[in-house]
């Protein structure tokens, strides 16, 4: 099973978030501490909703910087991988820090379209109330 | 004739205001973004998180999101980007 799970570890006074992301797929896996807007995160799942809007689609929510001066870097990119509409998740993280803190992981999650346009309306919705972690799954094709 | 004349004013004043105003350019200002987080990062001991240019009244300011070395505070600072000052 593909999952994705998001958690508000905290929330500063401009409604920043710090915020927890943990991306798997069958084979791996990643967890992404960063810090977020809202309304960054609600484009993203906007753009979701709607993807795709053709064959060479593809939805991208970045966040930090790829600057190794930066407290990290992530980078998720939802493209469609085939005419039949398989699609993936590309998975880029960099958490900056010593050791054990820091990881540097690349890695591709399958799904279709219809998968990630219901990761999109869950996180919308889950936006509007982010005190419970949300957790999305779905299957291989 | 006179079309030329014009021509060559509008050329010279755009050029004049383009020279006399670089502050509107962070690109043209004496300390760039990257100096600006690199000096804060080390007199502060944290890690920037984000940065962002943005104009105060007349002049160039980034803003920089910082995190504590200890992870534990975050905060942020302006630093001008004619002066290099932290405010």
């Amino acid at each position: 099973m593909n999952r994705m799970e998001f958690e508000v570890i905290w929330t500063d006074t401009d409604e920043m978030l710090q915020l927890g992301i943990k991306v798997s797929s069958r084979k791996n896996s990643a967890y992404h501490e960063t810090y977020v807007y809202p309304d960054e995160l609600a484009k993203f799942a906007g753009q979701l909703r709607g993807f795709p809007e053709n064959a060479k689609s593809e939805v991208v929510f970045q966040c930090g910087s790829m600057d190794p001066k930066f407290h990290d870097f992530i980078r998720m990119r939802i493209f469609v991988l085939k005419s039949n509409g398989h699609s993936a998740l590309e998975l880029e993280s960099d958490v900056r820090g010593i050791p054990p803190v820091c990881a540097n992981v690349h890695f591709y999650v399958p799904g279709m379209p219809s998968d990630f346009n219901r990761l999109g309306t869950e996180l919308g919705t889950w936006l509007k109330d982010p005190r419970d972690p949300l957790m999305v799954e779905w299957k291989n094709f | 004739m006179k079309i030329l004349l014009q021509t060559l004013l509008v050329t010279l004043v755009l050029s004049a205001g383009l020279v006399s105003s670089p502050a509107f350019s962070a690109g043209a200002v004496p300390v760039s973004a990257n100096d600006a987080v690199t000096m804060v990062q080390q007199r502060f001991n944290a890690t920037a998180i984000k940065t962002e240019t943005v104009r105060d009244g007349d002049r160039v300011v980034y803003r920089i999101r910082l995190v504590s070395a200890d992870r534990s505070r975050v905060w942020t600072v302006m630093v001008d980007a004619q002066t290099g000052q932290v405010q």
